[in-house]
């Protein structure tokens, strides 16, 4: 959605217009939710901080006010919900403090054990093993292999060091690899 | 990894797999994938792990929450019909003006409107109690705070009033906007409140009274 498709989305739901924020959501809830998701939240917490997130916006989509991007800005506000229901389930945020650049490293895969695999076998694995990467490693995966972002932009957008974004899904594609390696070895059960 | 073609393969995988690698880079993957073919199996991983980052996040149905927002904002609506029902903040200074109460009168009236709001309205939304409720047991040990701001300062704008005193948020903002705050430890709370106030942000900010 370009600066002009989100001026006039934003001025329809100012007027009313369903339409708008059936637009507004469906453009951007799948990142959303998983951003939410990264901020340590289960699947229904994350769907009420969704849901909370883009009422906040349809009810007040004059005060989105240009100094960042609008996916940032979305984000901004989750982050601050996420961290309500955290505090109110009495759970803490997902510590990424630890992270470093100097942490990259490329997959040690093995391609014997790639090649016994049949692709449905191997995809079956592999989801199994996305599902087991940190918060922060599973949403700079989304932000880089489902909205096809660059690492600038992801770094951009999680407000990190280029290196440190790099460094991220590095370490994820390795964490899976080296999950898959450890199914195999133990018959591959997912 | 001593082949430096072959370190260059890899560091370039990943945005060829996700299509922000350049012109340049997708020529060398290219001619580099047909002149190793051992390296098909590292694209065949990053495939499969693109395949599986979209299957889990396609998983979740694409409209699930999409009815419950247009009926959650739609209620919004008809309750913004409604006459809005009066704030804490509203109150208080309806007390100022009927009574005439000086500054430090008007605090104290502030201060005993706040805990009676805290005591009686446990069921009202936005009220008070919502926030005391968040507070119970979040670890926040200065002085806390709760703020009404205008209706039309972003939110982002408030985010960096709220940075620039080192206070944190304890809960909300709520429907109605308010926002309760913590000052750190040995934070100097009618200070906090007066250049609050003086920023021209906020319609008012009152200080919570400790629990006993």
């Amino acid at each position: 959605m370009d600066s002009a498709e989100l001026d006039a989305t934003l001025k329809g739901i100012a007027a009313g217009s369903q339409s708008a924020v059936t637009a507004l959501y469906r453009h951007y809830q799948t990142s959303l939710f998983a951003f939410i998701r990264s901020q340590g939240l289960d699947e229904g917490q994350a769907e009420e901080v969704l849901n909370d997130t883009f009422l906040v916006v349809c009810r007040s989509p004059h005060s989105f006010d240009r100094r960042s991007k609008f996916s940032t800005w979305l984000c901004g506000i989750a982050k601050f919900k996420s961290i309500d229901r955290l505090r109110a389930s009495s759970r803490r945020p997902p510590d990424s403090s630890h992270e470093s650049e100097e942490a990259l490293s490329v997959p040690d895969l093995n391609a014997d054990v790639l090649s016994q695999l049949e692709d449905e076998e191997l995809q079956r694995i592999m989801q199994h093993c996305f599902e087991e990467l940190s918060a922060a490693q599973r949403f700079t995966a989304h932000l880089f292999y489902y909205d096809g972002r660059s690492i600038e932009e992801i770094a951009e957008e999680l407000q990190l060091a280029a290196g440190t974004a790099k460094s991220r899904l590095f370490n994820a594609r390795k964490a899976i690899a080296d999950c898959i390696q450890r199914r195999y070895a133990s018959g591959g059960q997912a | 990894m001593n082949d430096p073609r072959q370190a260059l393969f890899r560091e370039t995988l990943p945005s060829f797999v996700n299509g922000t690698a350049s012109e340049s880079e997708r020529q060398f993957m290219t001619q580099y994938l047909r002149e190793n073919p051992s390296a098909q199996a590292e694209l065949r991983f990053e495939t499969a792990l693109q395949a599986a980052v979209r299957a889990a996040t396609e998983r979740r149905p694409q409209d699930a929450g999409l009815a419950r927002l247009l009926r959650d904002w739609k209620a919004g609506d008809a309750r913004a019909e409604q006459p809005r029902p009066e704030s804490l903040g509203d109150r208080i200074r309806r007390w100022k003006d009927a009574f005439g109460l000086t500054p430090a009168f008007a605090l104290a009236a502030s201060l005993a409107l706040v805990q009676a709001g805290l005591l009686i309205s446990h069921d009202r939304p936005g009220s008070a109690s919502d926030f005391r409720g968040s507070v119970a047991g979040h670890g926040a040990d200065g002085p806390l705070l709760l703020l009404t701001p205008k209706p039309d300062i972003p939110y982002a704008t408030l985010a960096e009033l709220i940075r620039t005193e080192n206070a944190s948020i304890v809960s909300g903002p709520d429907e109605s906007g308010l926002l309760m705050l913590a000052l750190p430890v040995g934070g100097r709370p009618e200070e906090t409140v007066q250049r609050l106030l003086d920023s021209g942000l906020l319609d008012d900010a009152v200080i919570v009274p400790p629990r006993k």
